[in-house]
């Protein structure tokens, strides 16, 4: 018989494997969407672009 | 103003984990390393570079967040999606050989980005995207 918390926490251990298992393999498959964001994208159109309107920085993360 | 980027903070989830591979594996050295078990803050930065550090740090320490914020920061950690850094190297390829031998999980190999930058990316075992850049 096990205590519910106990049942919990192997629940959510089992949840983050799961998600470290996924991880590793939409890095292997796509690892494009980890670059820094495409920052043009954000730029309202008709905005004037070019080297001056646009900083490329680290975007996402994710 | 005389400011300094001094120190960044990465969570980790097991903290020998991530000692090991920011030291055995990128070569940094230990600055400091306090508390025990999973409450662990550690102190790693570049050898010869004493002027900006990363800190290893529990997540979610802050008393003030609740059960369920600390629940999403750890899916997000394990999912890979919460914490990254960009790191700089004037010979990017070399690097690349020495973390990949090292075990790292590679998530891109050196790559020129449309937006003029090349660079490679590994995860920590936290779960951190560490991306590295090359300087010209």
């Amino acid at each position: 018989m096990c205590h519910p918390s106990w049942a919990r926490a192997r629940a959510e251990a089992q949840r983050l494997e799961d998600l470290a298992r996924s991880r590793g393999a939409h890095d292997r498959t796509d690892p494009g969407d980890t670059g820094p964001a495409d920052v043009e994208a954000f730029i309202p159109a008709g905005t004037a672009r070019g080297a001056g309107a646009v900083v490329t920085v680290g975007g996402s993360g994710g | 103003m005389d400011l300094t980027i001094h120190t960044s903070a990465l969570p980790h989830d097991d903290p020998d984990a991530s000692l090991a591979f920011y030291r055995d594996t990128l070569g940094f050295e230990v600055r400091s390393d306090v508390g025990q078990g999973r409450m662990r803050w550690i102190t790693v930065g570049p050898v010869g570079r004493p002027d900006t550090s990363i800190l290893l740090a529990p997540p979610a320490a802050d008393p003030n967040i609740t059960e369920d914020e600390r629940r999403t920061i750890t899916e997000m950690m394990a999912k890979g999606t919460y914490g990254w850094i960009l790191l700089a190297t004037h010979d990017l390829d070399a690097t690349f050989e020495k973390v990949q031998a090292g075990d790292a999980e590679v998530v891109q190999e050196p790559t020129v980005q449309p937006y003029g930058v090349r660079d490679c990316a590994f995860r920590d075992p936290a779960g951190n995207l560490i991306r590295i850049q090359e300087l010209s």
